[in-house]
């Protein structure tokens, strides 16, 4: 069970602030329902999904990310940028050895990174509907592994298929 | 399934804490009972509004039923503060992480959907509002959602305008964003969670 962090004298002096005032926010427009315009629109959640790829796929195949940066040889620092921050473009090089260790399809990566766009809308869906499905927990539970499995699989098929370089 | 943890409300007008339970991971079905649940109370402020000639506050087109559908993508949750048998207040949060736009710009942010008071909560609808606290409480879901899907605390949302004052205590205000109809977007950073949840300056 959950502690609660707020102690109840400062949550009695935060709620007296609040004062049955109006605390309406709002999202108009959902990320995932975007999927109908343009990819150059779905950035974010395409960086997300190249994001959350790298670190599913390291987690399927057992590596901590030390493991993942001695082996694919990039640094911890850029390894904790691409999982982390998701406006970080990491370098071209970078992507080839990280495809290359996690065996996934070269020229779909680049266009999740960033580095290529994607010359059909197929991919961009996918990475949308990927990223929507996933959550950042430590495991992967048979639900998120259902959801990697079926997006690498989108990626493999879509391998041939022609990226348009930035 | 949804799960339960300890939280608390403060009764309006009394400097007392009432018993409350933060409800996480609410289903489509109990979405749509609180909604209806809300209906009524809604419908008899709009009436009372109307017959004063006073506007009504902004957010009153919002269905959560329709919002519902959201809760089919593993992204989206919805967490609800409930006290004396009854939901006192609702959030959606995307765990779709979007990037900061305060501080260290990129890091990845919760944002926060959706997130309202039950009607009989609100002094502008009724004389005498049952509870405060319902956006503490759940700010400090959101914050713990944050920090459980591993983005440090970090929130975001965009604020209808009746409801800017309150944001503006506690999160950094980024003025209006026009790809948001000019609402104005608000985030919370990392320190700012920190300070929200453990006081001090």
């Amino acid at each position: 069970m959950k502690v609660m962090r707020m102690s109840d004298e400062l949550f009695l002096k935060r709620a007296a602030e609040e004062d049955g005032c109006m605390i309406s926010a709002v999202g108009l427009q959902p990320l995932h329902a975007k999927k109908a315009e343009s990819g150059q629109q779905l950035g974010e959640p395409i960086r997300f999904a190249f994001s959350t790829l790298i670190s599913y796929r390291r987690r399927a195949l057992r590596m901590t990310m030390e493991d993942v940066a001695q082996k694919a040889k990039v640094e911890l620092d850029e390894l904790l940028e691409i999982e982390e921050n998701l406006s970080y473009v990491p370098e071209v090089r970078t992507v080839h050895r990280l495809a290359d260790l996690l065996k996934l399809p070269i020229p779909q990566l680049l266009v999740l990174s960033g580095n290529a766009k994607a010359a059909t809308a197929e991919l961009t869906e996918a990475a949308v509907r990927f990223a929507a499905r996933s959550r950042a927990v430590e495991k992967l539970n048979p639900e998120q592994s259902n959801a990697l499995n079926e997006f690498v699989k989108v990626l493999v098929e879509q391998k041939g298929k022609e990226t348009v370089k930035k | 399934m949804s799960s339960r943890r300890k939280s608390r409300l403060k009764r309006a007008g009394k400097n007392e804490l009432a018993p409350a339970d933060i409800v996480d991971g609410l289903s489509k079905e109990e979405l749509l009972a609180t909604h209806l649940d809300w209906q009524p109370d809604r419908l008899e402020a709009l009436k009372g509004l109307l017959d004063a000639k006073e506007p009504w506050p902004e957010h009153w087109h919002w269905d959560w039923s329709k919002k519902a559908g959201l809760l089919d993508f593993m992204a989206y949750r919805c967490i609800g503060i409930e006290c004396e048998g009854r939901m006192q207040g609702l959030m959606m949060a995307s765990t779709l992480a979007r990037s900061s736009r305060v501080g260290p710009t990129g890091r990845a942010v919760l944002y926060v959907e959706y997130i309202e008071s039950a009607p009989w909560n609100l002094k502008d609808l009724v004389d005498e509002p049952k509870f405060s606290g319902v956006g503490i409480a759940l700010l400090e879901a959101a914050i713990e959602l944050s920090e459980e899907e591993g983005f440090g605390g970090r929130i975001a949302l965009h604020s209808l305008p009746q409801s800017e004052a309150f944001y503006r205590k506690y999160m950094t205000d980024m003025g209006p964003d026009q790809s948001h109809e000019g609402l104005c977007y608000f985030e919370m950073s990392a320190e700012q969670a920190r300070l929200f949840l453990e006081g001090g300056k």
